[in-house]
Formats: structure tokens, sequence, C-alpha cells
């Protein structure tokens, strides 16, 4: 039954506004990404791969994650996502619709989640994709390093995990689709800060997981791996709690 | 085999301190239309939403198909279609691709989705997005959703809610064809009388969130009391004298309508006898307009006494 609502919220959002979210962004920072690379590969960037010993492709990968900031985004783009897919419901007042069907509200919950996932995940590979044209644009001498982006792609969706399950809640519980985005964008600068300022108590802020997926060595891979799947089964339980209860007026 | 297809068991809903449903014993019978009246804001849409299982009760049970909604939901639902409050669907999709999400979850098939088409008459205009609408044709395409799975009850909350008169006829016609073609029990509200007089053949009348009448509209005739309207002059001191007598009054333009009372003969000699020019007498029995206005009246100003 997951498979079949999972198959109708595709269709509810067929030509819908997050397939152009979900583009766009990834389109934005691929060009943001080609200006960097324009601007400052030959002067400065190759010199420093060179320097470190890594391939130009390892430069591009954290140019993207540290200093456009993606990694501390996307938190933030997940929000949007999730955002959208439930105002489908809200816009349309179709839930006392959707939920008059003989359908579990837990696999209705669950499938959303999925959704989400889905989505972030097409936003992700974008984004990699995005980064392997501009490197082939550019001109890079080494040979695309798949392991490195796949990887990449991987630890991101990990990292995502939880995040997916609070905005999940938060999409369904509030009613107005601004106020979740609004908690996804401030959650994200606060957590930047926590971030820098103690490290420590980070490592329990969903949020900050998608800081670490592009350091793939052993302890921020495994801060990814065990953060992202311990907070989204936690975090999933108490919303399908919380949904299960909730009146639909 | 149970005896009802629907039944409430002191079905109470309190939004904080606002009780919103109270103690509603509903029971409807199998192939029968039922229809569910209120004024607005009575509670029609909020007891409909516990009948689905959307809205948790504060008191009280419901038992569907002689199941309760608690423990059997998808169960139940599975045989139930409805229209909760205005229709609800997928503006930016067709008529087709909103049947056809529910075609999915229903598991049933394609064929099923064109006959309910072609039942509601939108097969003609099945590739159009629904945004574009109209209202009537947005209420042909919610029912068309709510018998897609050929349920055996259906629940439709003022199916007919802002249509004009050749719409409500159009919809009046559609939900009796179903019961008699496809044997469906139909549980239709409205704040409109007259309207479900036409197409129910049980009622119940909700007001405030109090069940104040369940029965058969011939029933309800029944209930209307007899009364007996006079014109009678000089009109004060006729008042005075009913007032002495212990009659109950209803004063409507000229004519006082005496309830409690129920010979004409005695109370013109009586009239006579006193003073009183009378210039009307009849007995007079109430339509079901008004005994619906007097159900659903605020209490205390049925009984005028003017002085
Ligand atoms: N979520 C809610 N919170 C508080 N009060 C509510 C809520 N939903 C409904 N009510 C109140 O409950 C009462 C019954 O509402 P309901 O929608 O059931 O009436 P109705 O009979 O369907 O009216 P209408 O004919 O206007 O559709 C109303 O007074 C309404 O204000
Ligand atoms: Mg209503």
């Amino acid at each position: 039954m997951i498979l079949t609502l999972f198959k109708t919220e595709l269709i509810k959002q067929k030509k819908g506004f997050i397939w152009l979210i979900v583009t766009i962004i990834p389109l934005g920072t691929m060009v943001a990404m080609f200006l960097d690379m324009y601007l400052r590969y030959h002067t400065y960037l190759y010199g420093l791969a060179q320097n470190n010993k890594v391939t130009s492709w390892v430069i591009l990968l954290k140019e993207n994650h540290n200093i456009l900031g993606w990694g501390m985004f996307l938190p933030f783009f997940v929000s949007i996502i999730a955002t959208i897919i439930y105002y489908t419901e809200f816009e349309n007042n179709s839930w006392k619709k959707h939920l008059s069907l003989p359908v579990s509200k837990v696999e209705i919950y669950i499938s959303k989640f999925f959704v989400i996932l889905f989505f972030s995940l097409i936003m992700i590979i974008l984004n990699s994709l995005g980064l392997l044209i501009v490197g082939k644009i550019i001109g890079f001498p080494e040979a695309f390093d798949y392991k490195l982006y796949a990887n990449y792609i991987l630890f991101q969706f990990i990292a995502i995990l939880g995040v997916s399950a609070i905005h999940n809640f938060l999409s369904s519980y509030y009613e107005s689709a601004i106020t979740p985005v609004i908690i996804g964008f401030i959650s994200m600068i606060f957590s930047k800060i926590v971030l820098l300022a103690r490290p420590g108590i980070a490592k329990f802020i969903p949020y900050t997981y998608t800081h670490y997926a592009n350091n793939l060595n052993g302890e921020s891979k495994a801060l990814v791996v065990y953060g992202g799947i311990i907070s989204m089964a936690i975090l999933l339980f108490l919303g399908i709690l919380s949904f299960k209860k909730r009146d639909i007026l | 085999m149970e005896k009802y297809l629907v039944e409430t068991n002191n079905l109470t809903k309190s939004f904080g301190k606002f009780t919103a449903v109270k103690d509603i014993n509903l029971k409807i019978k199998k192939g029968v239309i039922y229809g569910f009246l209120g004024p607005n804001g009575a509670g029609k849409s909020t007891t409909i939403r516990m009948l689905l299982g959307l809205v948790n009760p504060t008191k009280g049970k419901v038992k569907v198909f002689g199941k309760s909604i608690n423990k059997n939901r998808i169960d139940i639902l599975k045989n139930v279609g409805s229209i909760v409050e205005s229709p609800s669907y997928y503006g930016n999709l067709t008529a087709y691709e909103n049947l056809y999400i529910t075609k999915e979850i229903l598991n049933v098939k394609k064929e099923d989705l064109k006959k309910a088409l072609e039942i509601v008459g939108l097969s003609e205009e099945k590739n159009k997005k629904v945004k574009k609408f109209s209202l009537g044709m947005k209420q042909r395409l919610a029912i068309a959703q709510a018998i897609l799975g050929n349920p055996e009850l259906l629940i439709l909350d003022e199916p007919t809610n802002g249509l004009d008169p050749s719409g409500i006829r159009e919809i009046r016609f559609l939900i009796k064809n179903l019961t008699k073609k496809l044997g469906m029990t139909v549980l239709i509200s409205s704040h409109i009388l007259s309207e479900i007089e036409l197409i129910a053949s049980e009622v119940g009348i909700i007001n405030k969130g109090k069940l104040v009448f369940q029965g058969t509209i011939d029933e309800l005739h029944k209930n209307s009391v007899e009364q007996i309207k006079v014109n009678v002059k000089p009109k004060e001191q006729a008042l005075k004298y009913f007032n002495s007598k212990g009659y109950k009054v209803d004063i409507r333009n000229e004519y006082i309508y005496l309830k409690n009372c129920l010979d004409p003969s005695s109370i013109t000699r009586e009239l006579v006898m006193n003073d009183l020019d009378v210039y009307h007498i009849s007995r007079y029995k109430s339509n079901l307009e008004e005994m619906f206005l007097s159900f659903t009246k605020k209490e205390g100003t049925n009984d005028i006494n003017t002085f």
C-alpha cells in the first residue's frame, strides 16, 4: 500500500512547483560553482590541489560543500520540499478526503516521508551532476572520481534522514506553509552557530549532520550514519504517534 | 445481521469548553436515504467526521456495518463513499487524474472509473483541470469519487451546497438513482428541509449539537401538532383572556395560534360570551418547514406572550 500511496503522491506533484524547486536549486549551485572555478581554478585552486596532493574533483566538492555552503543549506532545502508536499493537501483541503479512504494514517505519513526523501535525493543528485558538468567544462585534467561523488551523494542522503523526519512532522502539523520553512531556516543558522561554538552538542542536532557529509573519513562517517539513522527512527516514530491521534478538521 | 447500518451511541464531541455534538444516537437502516438536517453550525459535519473516523469522539461510540470505527476503520471505509463539507480535489490535476488517485487507493478497475464519470456526466470534461470546473462540476466529481468503489454506504455532507435549482435537482436525481439501481444506503446532510423531504425516507434533525427528532418523514408529519388559528378583536383583550385560561399562544400577523386547545366550537362560544369579535377561526396544522423551524428555534422564542 505504501508503494501505491507513493505513486499517487507523485501524480499529485505532476507538473507541480516541486519539480521547479528541485531543479532550480541545483542549477543555481552549478552556475555559482562554474563562476567560482572560472575565476579561481587556474589561478589558485589547481595549485591548491597539487600542494595537498588531491584531485581537482576533491577541491570542487569542498568548494561546493563548504565555501558555497551546500552542506549548511541542504536541511533548509529539505524543509522547503517537505512543505510543498504537505501544502498540496492543505491547499486543496484534501486531508479529509484522503483520510476518508481505506488507508492507514501511518502509511500515509510514511509515504509522505518517502516522497520528501525522493525529491531531496533528486536534488542532491542534480547538485553533484552539476559539479560533474562544471569540472568537465573547466577541463579538469584528472578523470572524474565516480566513487567519491557516489559516496558524497549517499552520505548526504543519510545525513538528511533526521531532518526529513522533523520536517515531515512540522509540515503535517502546521497548516501555514511558511511556518515550517521559517523553523527550517532558523534551525539552519542556529545549528551552524552551535557547530562552531559547541561541536560536542552539535552531534545531537540533526540539522548539523549534513555539514559532515563532505569529510568522508572515519569519525564524520560514523556521525552521519548513526546520527542520521537514529534521529530518523526516533523522530519518525514520535511523528507517527502524533499524526495517528490528530483530528482531521 | 445488524439492525442498523450506522449506529451511534451517545456520540459527543467537545472543542475545549464548547460541545459541538451532544449525546447523539443515530440509527440508520440499510437501504434508506437518511436526511440529516440542521441549521448552520448544528454539528452535522462534526458528526459526519466522527462517523468516518476523521475526528475522535470525546465520548460515545460509532458503529458502521456493526463494527466499531475505532477498531475497524480501514475495513469499514472500504465500503463507504463520502463527501465531507466542500468538495476537495487537486486543482492542478484533471478530473480523470483526481479519480485515478482514488482508484489506485481503492484498488478498483479502470472501468469503474469510467462508469463513475458517466454516472455523474463528466466523461466529456474528464481531461480538464479541476480548478477550471464550475462548482456544480466539482460537486459531481466529488460524487463520482464517492461512488467509485461501489460502496454500500454513501455519506454526503451538503452535496448540493451552492448549486442553483437545476443543479440541485440533478444531484437529487442522481442520488435517488444510486439507491434504486445500486442499492446503496445514503446519509445526506442539509440545512434545507424541503430538499431533504423530496429525497429522504427517514430524517434526523440536529440542533445545537442535539438530535431533536429522528424518524420517518411520516412520523415527522404526525409530530406536527394541530393548532387553532383565530383572528379575534380586540387582540389585546383576547390575549389576556387566553393567558388567563392557560392557553399557549403564538402570534403571527393578525392571527393568534392556540396550541393546547383542540375544540373550535367551544373556543368560539367562550370568545363570544366574553364580548370578543371572532373574524376567523380554523384548525391549523403546521407544515414541515415550520416544524423544522420550531425544532431548531432558540428556546424561549416559541411562545410569545406580549402584554
Ligand atoms: N475545530 C473546531 N474548533 C472549534 N469549534 C469547532 C471546530 N469545528 C467545528 N466547530 C464548531 O462546532 C459547531 C458545529 O460545526 P459543524 O461544522 O459540525 O456544523 P454544521 O452543522 O456542519 O454546519 P454547516 O451547516 O454550517 O456546515 C459549530 O459551532 C462550529 O463553530
Ligand atoms: Mg457542515
